[in-house]
């Protein structure tokens, strides 16, 4: 049954999204302005930026790579939840939904799967793009490693998109969780650089950022080939970020809705 | 999914009261709300299975409020609701399972996706199997007579296919219980006619569905509903049939007499006689011929001995005309006498 809510609420969304045709194809031919672009930023940095690439076998376009994968992955769970409440407050049809026997959660789940698919398709292209157009070398990548820090990240990420959502049911405008972790994590995460450029006390306060240990294990398994045990630190401050994350974000959205329904404020936006 | 209870709504003392953010949400945000507003007040209704039950009220009487109450959009201050058995505050889930909803809001579908899409999305979300979804669509594309625009985009649609696929998506699941809050608001008389047509069809037809009907328009409820409640500032000031509603104010039918050779102070003279209520004298070409209209007060009906007054000081009768109340007065009557 939840899956056919899943492919009920992925077949509106490609439909949607397919409806506006020139978008769509414009995204794609983003992804190579913008992959080219960093390719061309890396032939400028050379080996300049090697000391600082030395842990990811300096090779700065591979690794901006993945810090871009890794920051769409986090934007897409930061910002699904939210934009899919609000849109759909603001589309008029959260209520329509609402009176069917489908529950809040499992719209507000199955309205992100789309996005999260999307953002899926948008990182291959990247990767595929880097690596045969502009060659990259991600050949030692340890996949299952990755999958499994991809899938912590996803499920952090997500809980502070919900707990966003939340934030965006009640208040309707304002959030400030993607702000904080949106705006500071592809800076104090090391998504364009590795942090070790920044100055120390800098380097402290990304330490209380998911995203730092994302990236990092990320990037040690595909470009370094890292096995569990390599990253197990990383692992484990992932894990604790989901272990307290998650059921915050519960407890949120459950009573982001017990206010909107007290409110008479769930419809509006 | 049937219950043993024999009222498909049943509310105990449902009331709603508005408050204004209080603590941190104070500071964050702006709401409408300034002060605690009683939205709905101790409202005791119910409503029998296969019933066309009719919601009358003036804007801001607490309609929408009731109705979001009993479809689980909105949580009741205190008391409590039902429907067809189920408690829509603690088993809200089964609550939804036999409600269908339609509003008198254009924005509630997808408007870059076709009707057809648009019913395929909601019949996902009402559980129903995906091979049996096409056909269900077909079906309720059907009964609204909107089989041949299934295809078009949403955004194409007249305010009128609109709302025939508002119809078509509550009626998927096929409610015990469908909700109709100002279907026709904003439609023309060709589509009120047919959505009209659609709610008799459900009323009559072989699941006899409870249907609760929320308007404004008079003559609807009066054409479709067995019961009507009309509420005023959140409490029901009215509950009964529309004959109900005019015997309780029937009384007081008005009466036109087209008389000549009588002036005004002659027909003073019979209205102060007979203590005739809503008098009005005129005479409308200034050519002699008065317009005597008057109602009697209730019980009381010396009709008979008005006209034979007014003959005796010497006019003549020219038409006797009974204006039946229509029940806009009457419903006017009722809400304005409650304001006072």
């Amino acid at each position: 049954m939840i899956f056919n809510k899943l492919l009920t609420f992925v077949t509106r969304d490609m439909h949607i999204e397919l409806s506006y045709r020139f978008a769509f194809a414009m995204r794609f031919v983003n992804i190579l302005f913008s992959v080219a672009s960093f390719f061309f930023i890396s032939k400028l940095l050379g080996r300049s930026a090697n000391p600082y690439l030395a842990g990811y076998h300096g090779d700065y376009f591979a690794f901006v790579l993945i810090g871009i994968a890794m920051t769409s992955f986090q934007s897409t769970g930061l910002g699904a939840f939210s934009s899919s409440i609000s849109g759909s407050q603001s589309q008029g049809t959260l209520e329509a939904m609402l009176v069917t026997p489908t529950k809040l959660p499992v719209i507000i789940l199955s309205s992100s799967v789309w996005d999260f698919l999307f953002t899926i398709l948008n990182i291959l292209i990247y990767l595929v793009v880097g690596t045969l157009v502009f060659g990259a070398d991600l050949g030692r990548a340890n996949i299952p490693v990755a999958l499994v820090v991809l899938a912590l990240t996803v499920l952090i990420f997500s809980g502070l998109g919900i707990i966003s959502a939340s934030v965006i049911m009640v208040l309707k405008r304002g959030d400030p969780v993607s702000w904080l972790f949106g705006s500071t994590s592809s800076f104090l995460g090391g998504t364009y650089f590795p942090i070790a450029v920044l100055p120390v006390w800098l380097q402290w306060i990304a330490y209380a950022f998911p995203v730092f240990y994302a990236l990092r294990a990320m990037r040690y398994a595909v470009l370094n080939g890292a096995s569990l045990s390599m990253i197990s630190g990383d692992l484990l401050a992932l894990l604790l970020f989901a272990v307290i994350i998650m059921p915050l974000s519960i407890f949120a959205f459950k009573q982001a809705v017990r206010i909107a329904k007290i409110d008479g404020t769930l419809g509006t936006y | 999914m049937e219950t043993s209870s024999i009222y498909a709504v049943e509310t105990k003392d449902l009331t709603k009261i508005y408050m204004p953010p209080s603590g941190i949400r104070k500071v964050l945000m702006r709401s409408p709300v300034r002060e605690n507003i009683l939205a709905v007040d101790s409202i005791n209704l119910q409503v029998k299975k296969g019933e066309v039950f009719g919601l009358l009220g003036p804007n801001g009487a607490g309609k929408t409020t009731l109705i979001k109450m009993l479809t689980t959009l909105l949580r009741p201050t205190s008391g409590s609701a039902h429907l067809a058995g189920f408690d829509v505050v603690r088993q809200e889930d089964e609550a939804r399972k036999v409600i269908g909803l339609v509003t008198g809001e254009e924005r509630s579908f997808y408007w870059r996706l076709t009707g057809r899409q648009n019913l395929n999305f909601f019949a996902g979300l009402c559980n129903i199997k995906r091979r049996e979804i096409p056909q269900k669509i077909d079906q309720v594309l059907d009964q609204v007579g909107l089989s041949q625009a299934a295809d078009n985009m949403f955004y194409s649609y007249s305010s009128g296919m609109k709302q025939k696929l508002s119809i078509a998506r509550a009626l998927l699941n096929e409610p015990q219980v469908l909700f109709l809050d100002e279907p026709t608001k904003s439609v023309d008389v060709i589509a009120i006619a047919e959505i009209k047509r659609f709610i008799k069809e459900l009323a009559n037809g072989e699941q006899k569905r409870t249907i609760l009907l929320a308007t404004h328009r008079l003559e609807e409820a009066e054409e479709l509903c067995d019961r009507i409640a009309i509420v005023n500032k959140g409490r029901i000031i009215f509950c009964g049939t529309v004959g109900e509603l005019k015997k309780t104010l029937g009384g007081r039918d008005q009466y036109l007499v087209v008389t000549n050779g009588i002036d005004k102070a002659g027909c003073k003279g019979v209205s102060d006689k007979y203590v005739l209520s809503n008098t009005m004298i005129e005479n409308p070409g200034g050519n002699g011929t008065i317009e005597f209209s008057f109602s009697f007060a209730n019980g009381s009906n010396p009709l008979s001995s008005v006209l034979n007054d007014i003959i005796a000081a010497g006019g003549t009768i020219l038409s006797c005309e009974k204006k039946e109340r229509r029940l806009e007065e009457m419903f006017i009557d009722i809400v304005s006498g409650d304001r006072n």
